[in-house]
């Protein structure tokens, strides 16, 4: 070690300090420290892990219900460095609409895996009601100083259910300008999917046979996904700040969703048959996010957001969410919250599709999110804090969607709901705590 | 000596209580991030109140304490109790950590310097190698012997805790503070014993900034004049205030241990940040004992600290 060698030709430390220096002075000093005030500090930043569990419960009236339990845990070290670990199950159950119009008689559909038929009462929306799913997340994340005015971040992630496996990586680089009051950042994002139907990937556009696994083109696919954030958050007074990013998303692959099919419709709007879906094999999206954030009175906070995103899917979509955590004295906060959400339809999206075409466009599915529609968030949290650091919250939320109708053959959308409204109520309970 | 004034002074300093007191012959302060003044006033007195214990219990000046017990036993084993046997404990691992450079049993040598300086007026000299050389051997903690709690010094042998007392007051204190009751643990509270601070986790969003005069930055940390810490300790160790000066040449008030003479090139001050006070107060008076070599010891231990020469 150099030290050894420049402190060599004076009088005062050589050979103790290479014994000494095998631990460190400083990392030996700190361990005589610790043994001398305690193992355990009481120093409340020193309660290095501070620990956020979760339970969310999703329920769509008649259809998928998900119970989502969320434990994230950050530990702070040493110079201002935080690792996070967070690990999320999501398990859902329930129905979910399997892209069919409804129809004036009972149809009848091929499970994925081909071995089973369910059937449709008539003028209801098909729904696949043997649904069932759990995913298992992992993810940890790092995030260090390199200077002072210099942050880096960067993690994994991995994601595993029955049909889907996902492998993601971040990075993502800060830095402070104009005395720490501007924060300039940029974040690269990679997922690598791999997709696994239940009973094969479906040919797209070919037609679902019912009771048999027929036109089915391998086993699996995959799918990868690069995002790109490039964000600047400037702190306006001492109670304000305001953020501003450009987020840029290339995905490719298999980009269908397997389970979804789109009903060939004759001139009185009967199904003729089933076709599965078909999405490009790319989407290019662009969004800016724009925020503000201030504090009010002694510890209220007023959070507004919108959000503006283009893709070549031709899917536009407005977000404005907005809560205001009102803190009602040491213990107690409410925080209302109001999402609004309005998305014109992917150019492909259709609810039908005439049968006597000769000709199938390249790119359909009947996948009601890429539809044309407004979805309203309402609802609020409330939040009990106690003890050392810790908080109790309850939220509950209610969705509600609203879907534009299509035009189909035989005026079907007159006789039967074919993008039936979605109602859904979320609980979430959560708990916080530091050790 | 005159009684020490043991009160309290209690200001708003928006968002902090500012309490003032006066421990170990310092100016002291304490931040305390809560509304109340009632249990801003709780808080001080915990703090206030462990300072000054220690400052009684530890003192070389109190007859009646731990200190002069030890050294009044002329060879005699002593029993200590436990607070006394760990931070004796933790002085011998300095010593050791510190090849014999951290040594509570060099006060002996502070007395000839001092002796010489003042001797007489105008005509201050330098110690005689003899008179230094005559109270080597009462120095070296390794001749101390510490077994369980019984404690036995070399007849003549002199230890004195106050290179460790305040950074030990200041970390106790603050703990204290914050065990007191489960809404303390998490109050952001900074503990200043005469600039050496100590600081639990700081309001979200709102760091402690302390201020530092003249500093040089060291070759890989940032320059600021300001500090900005979210918690953990910062003490400063300087010779600037303190040196004598004979025949024209000037000598730092550091003495190496070893040698019986000052340090020779220590840096004007040393600013370090560590987890506790007690890591930061050892290791800023380590970098100036070092001498020449601080940066080249503060860099290869990897200390966060600020040098000024």
């Amino acid at each position: 070690m150099q030290l050894d060698k420049t402190n060599k030709p004076k009088s005062s430390c050589t050979s103790r300090y290479r014994h000494a220096t095998k631990l460190g002075v400083a990392a030996g000093l700190a361990q005589a420290t610790t043994a001398l005030l305690g193992t355990a500090p009481a120093l409340a930043g020193d309660k290095s892990w501070d620990v956020d569990t979760a339970v969310l419960y999703y329920s769509e009236t008649d259809r998928v219900t998900a119970v989502e339990p969320v434990i994230s845990a950050t530990k702070k070290l040493e110079g201002d460095r935080f690792w996070n670990i967070k690990l999320a199950i999501d398990s859902l159950t329930g129905a979910t609409p399997n892209g069919a119009s409804p129809a004036d008689e009972v149809q009848t559909f091929s499970t994925p895996s081909g071995k089973n038929t369910y059937q449709t009462p008539e003028s209801e929306l098909p729904l696949d009601d043997v649904f069932k799913d759990t995913r298992a997340a992992l993810s940890t994340q790092y995030t260090a100083p390199l200077s002072d005015t210099l942050r880096f971040s960067g993690g994994i992630a991995a994601s595993r259910e029955y049909d889907y496996q996902s492998v993601a990586l971040n990075v993502n680089i800060a830095k402070d300008l104009n005395q720490h009051n501007t924060t300039l950042s940029a974040g690269l994002a990679l997922a690598g999917d791999r997709i696994k139907p239940v009973g094969g990937k479906p040919i797209p556009l070919s037609e679902m046979t019912i009771g048999s696994n027929g036109n089915k083109e391998g086993e699996d696919d995959n799918k990868t996904v690069t995002d790109l954030l490039l964000g600047v958050t400037q702190v306006m007074s001492p109670r304000w700040l305001v953020q501003l990013n450009y987020s840029f998303s290339n995905q490719s692959g298999y980009l269908n969703d397997a389970y979804k099919v789109v009903s060939l419709l004759d001139s009185d709007g009967a199904p003729q048959g089933y076709v599965y879906e078909s999405r490009p094999d790319k989407r290019t999206k662009h969004s800016i996010f724009m925020r503000s954030k201030s504090h009010h009175g002694k510890d209220n906070i007023f959070d507004i957001s919108y959000r503006y995103h283009t893709d070549d899917w031709g899917i536009d979509s407005h977000t404005i969410d907005t809560r205001y955590r009102w803190q009602l004295n040491e213990h107690h906060y409410l925080e209302p919250h109001l999402r609004y959400y309005q998305q014109a339809g992917a150019d492909f999206y259709v609810q039908g599709l005439d049968a006597s075409l000769t000709e199938l466009p390249a790119n359909i599915s009947a996948d009601s999110r890429l539809g044309e529609f407004t979805g309203t968030t309402f609802g609020a949290k409330y939040g009990y804090l106690f003890g050392d650091n810790k908080e109790i919250n309850l939220r509950i939320e209610r969705y509600k969607q609203t879907g534009e109708h299509q035009t189909l053959p035989g005026n079907l959308q007159d006789r039967h709901n074919t993008f039936p409204d979605l109602d859904a109520i979320i609980v979430q309970v959560g708990y916080s705590f530091k050790f | 000596m005159t009684a020490p004034n043991r009160s309290i002074h209690l200001t708003l300093r928006k968002p902090f209580w500012l309490a003032q007191f006066s421990a170990m012959a310092c100016p002291c302060e304490a931040l305390i991030a809560v509304d109340d003044k009632t249990q801003a006033s709780q808080i001080a007195q915990v703090i206030a109140t462990e300072a000054w214990r220690i400052e009684d219990k530890y003192s070389r000046f109190t007859k009646t304490g731990i200190t002069a017990a030890i050294n009044n036993a002329n060879g005699q084993p002593i029993t200590l109790d436990d607070e006394t046997t760990a931070l004796f404990h933790y002085a011998q691992q300095l010593y050791e950590l510190s090849d014999g450079l951290f040594d509570i049993s060099a006060g002996v040598l502070k007395n000839i310097w001092a002796f010489h300086q003042k001797k007489t007026a105008g005509q201050q000299e330098l110690p005689s190698q003899a008179s230094i050389q005559a109270v080597l051997p009462l120095i070296g903690l390794t001749k101390a012997k510490l077994t369980g709690n019984t404690l036995a010094l070399p007849k003549g042998m002199q230890i004195d805790f106050g290179g460790i007392g305040k950074e030990y007051a200041a970390d106790k204190s603050l703990r204290l503070a914050l065990e007191g009751n489960a809404s303390n643990a998490s109050t952001a509270i900074l503990v200043n014993l005469g600039g050496d601070l100590v600081a639990s986790q700081s309001l979200p969003k709102r760091p402690w900034h302390i201020g530092f005069n003249d500093t040089k930055a060291d070759n890989n940390l940032t320059a600021s004049e300001r500090l900005t810490f979210q918690d953990g300790a910062v003490t400063t160790s300087g010779t600037s205030q303190r040196q004598w000066v004979i025949d024209g040449k000037s000598y730092s008030h550091l003495l190496n241990p070893k040698t019986g003479w000052p340090v020779l090139n220590p840096p004007k001050a040393v600013t370090v940040a560590a987890p506790t006070c007690m890591q930061a107060g050892m290791l800023s008076t380590l970098i100036m004992l070092q001498g020449e070599h601080a940066e080249t010891f503060a860099h290869n231990e990897a200390i966060k600290c600020w040098i000024t020469r």
